[in-house]
């Protein structure tokens, strides 16, 4: 083999192998920083790329307890209002679920006057809350004077219980439990109230009202998320 | 669109440029040194490889078939990687430069290949040996070394011929590795986008080899760089430099968007990671994806053209203006519909571009073919003559070499399908 057919002549011609002593200097300066980077900088950061952050979600809940009392005529509904500034808590508060007890009795004081009847919804809006949860009781009545209990859960997914989640960062969890655009707005509570007249009302006067007790009941929560050592 | 679809887009038009340009270099009349014409159905094979890898790959993972899927695309990688560094081994400047030696390098690359496609059947498909990166290495410092000879050739700045040998080095550079050279910045300041590409990931050492081929590829694109911004200053800027210059400086918008990202999933940065935004999965389509399944047809089929790998006749000036309005048409509309799908456009609207965007790639196929096949660029054979050794090779051995990458091809995929149908398991060696 004749010296134009070896690699040294490629090397060597022209720049005496400058270029190829370049380029080499380069590849192995430039492969000794990966490797130093790969193998000891970013080494368990690669080494742990695949693993699967785990949090434990811990709930830390309160409620907010109050009444109020409606006298409210034959025919007519009347309105209760809440929201966080009525009830004069933090804008930030994360509300899980408002909970009304509507009660009643008969209050005419006529012999034999039946329970009226007492009509109670919650209009699905209003509020930002969780309408579509299938565990919300947004209407009930009746006549026999019995309590009735009317649900909206606010929080989407909150069932109060701790709980340890795999997956996604401390920040994306954090979002999805400190969102406090759920329970902002007011929510509205509609009584309606029918009287049913008793056998006497004719000599005693008409029963023509009825005072409604309901006590609300708002469930505010705080969060803790931690990142669980794997 | 899809990433999926721009992978069958990108299969589609690699296996139309393979195959049209296979059948240009069998119909050819004129002469061409031994070299080129070696490479011209080296790298049609090349671009047939990628375009069944991609194309299998398009389908995706989740059917059935996903052995199939990812072995032969595995296999059709290998023979491609494998192809990539003969074809730097023979072009543009012969390292193998007589007859034995050529035939000696071929078998040895081919050797290889067999090897490591032995390692991926019968020990793992992420074992090192049946890794892929180090082509990147390989090619790249055989086309760098000659950018670099070639480019600062002493007496020689403003010689066509010298120089053109520096551009076709650079372009093919690019064009097997651009898509990493998108994210060179991350190289270099650590980041989890460029460290954390792996390749399948499970396998630290393949993961670290991986790595380093594409490290490899980011060290040679910045001397590149280097030494495009040496020559800019001298006054010696090329049409090539910009294309060097618009690479990297893409790969610093990327450092920027995808600063802060995790997982980049597997391969050489093409798909967006599992953490990505959807501005960050958009920017690497735009970029890595597209580079991946547009650019490297079209730069193949200029570089085919320009640098006369193919003589192109009034014998065979039909199939291959044929071949260059498929390539650009497909191009061009598949990159419309890239931007469709990012910016909301009636449809009407999006027709009306459409046929604008394909009335101009075909005018600028009409305005441009003629420029690009009438005056292909001549290797300095009369002032550096040595660097190119004159070979004679009898017709049969470029059949042969035709004949043996079909047949490997042809093997690939069929051993593929018997790994699927033995519902071989790709990751460890218990099935076997």
């Amino acid at each position: 083999m004749n010296e134009e057919q070896g690699i040294r002549f490629l090397i060597t011609d022209d720049d005496s192998g400058r270029s190829f002593a370049l380029l080499s200097l380069a590849l192995v300066v430039g492969l000794a920083f990966h490797a130093y980077t790969f193998n000891v900088t970013k080494a368990n950061d690669i080494a742990n790329k695949y693993a699967v952050d785990v949090y434990s979600i811990d709930f830390e809940h309160y409620d907010v307890q109050d009444s109020d009392s409606l006298l409210i005529a034959n025919g007519e509904v009347d309105v209760l209002q809440l929201s966080r500034e009525i009830m004069g808590v933090d804008e930030g508060s994360l509300m899980a679920q408002i909970t009304f007890d509507v009660s009643y009795s008969e209050s005419s004081g006529q012999i034999g006057d039946p329970c009226d009847e007492v009509h109670a919804s919650i209009a699905p809006n209003g509020m930002e809350a969780d309408w579509q949860n299938e565990n919300n009781i947004l209407s009930d009545s009746n006549d026999n004077c019995d309590p009735m209990t009317l649900v909206v859960y606010v929080y989407p997914g909150y069932v109060g219980e701790s709980s340890e989640v795999v997956g996604n960062s401390a920040k994306y969890w954090n979002d999805v439990w400190t969102n406090e655009t759920y329970g902002s707005g007011t929510i509205e509570l509609e009584i309606s109230v029918e009287t049913n007249e008793g056998p006497t009302s004719f000599a005693t006067g008409g029963d023509d009202n009825e005072e409604i007790n309901v006590q609300w009941t708002v469930s505010f929560f705080e969060v803790e998320i931690k990142s669980i050592p794997s | 669109m899809a990433v999926d679809g721009l992978l069958a887009v990108g299969g589609i038009l690699s296996l139309a440029l393979g195959a049209s340009g296979l059948i240009l270099t069998r119909s050819q009349k004129q002469e061409i040194i031994w070299n080129k014409r070696f490479a011209a159905q080296i790298l049609c094979w090349i671009f047939i490889c990628k375009g069944i890898a991609n194309g299998v790959r398009s389908v995706g993972f989740e059917g059935e078939s996903w052995r199939f899927v990812l072995y032969s695309g595995h296999f059709t990688d290998q023979v491609f990687a494998g192809a990539v560094v003969l074809l730097a081994l023979i072009f543009p400047v012969p390292l193998l430069r007589t007859k034995k030696q050529f035939k000696f390098g071929a078998l040895a690359v081919l050797g290889y290949t067999l090897i490591s496609m032995g390692a991926a059947t019968f020990i793992s498909i992420n074992t090192p040996l049946a890794g892929l990166a180090d082509a990147y290495i390989v090619c790249g410092f055989i086309w760098g070394a000659v950018y670099l000879k070639f480019r600062f050739m002493s007496n020689y700045e403003d010689h066509k011929e010298v120089q053109g040998v520096s551009d076709v080095a650079i372009l093919l550079f690019i064009m097997v590795t651009g898509h990493i050279l998108f994210r060179w910045v991350g190289f270099l300041t650590r980041s989890n986008y460029f460290y954390f590409m792996d390749i399948y990931g499970g396998n630290i050492t393949s993961d670290y080899l991986w790595s380093m081929g594409l490290a490899a590829a980011a060290i040679f694109g910045i001397v590149i760089l280097i030494g495009e911004i040496y020559q800019v200053a001298q006054g010696n800027i090329r049409g090539t430099s910009y294309v060097i210059f618009t690479y990297m400086i893409i790969g610093v918008v990327s450092h920027i968007v995808l600063a802060g990202t995790g997982l980049s999933g597997s391969g050489g940065g093409t798909d967006a990671g599992e953490g990505y935004t959807k501005w960050q999965g958009i920017w690497t389509e735009i970029t890595s994806s597209v580079h991946f399944t547009m650019m490297r047809p079209i730069l193949g089929l200029y570089i085919l053209f320009h640098y006369g790998l193919v003589k192109i006749t009034e014998d065979n000036e039909q199939v291959a203006k044929t071949m260059a309005i498929v390539l650009i048409v497909v191009a061009t509309s598949a990159l419309l519909e890239i931007i469709q799908s990012l910016i909301p456009l009636t449809e009407m609207l999006s027709a009306g571009i459409l046929g604008i965007a394909i009335a101009f790639g075909i005018g600028w196929e009409e305005r441009s073919f003629q420029s690009l096949i009438s005056n292909p660029l001549r290797f300095p054979i009369r002032v550096k003559g040595l660097y190119f050794p004159e070979l004679e090779f009898e017709r049969s051995s470029y059949f042969a070499l035709d004949k043996g990458m079909a047949i490997l091809i042809g093997f690939v995929v069929f051993l593929a399908f018997i790994l699927e149908l033995s519902s071989a398991d790709p990751f460890t060696m218990s099935n076997w």
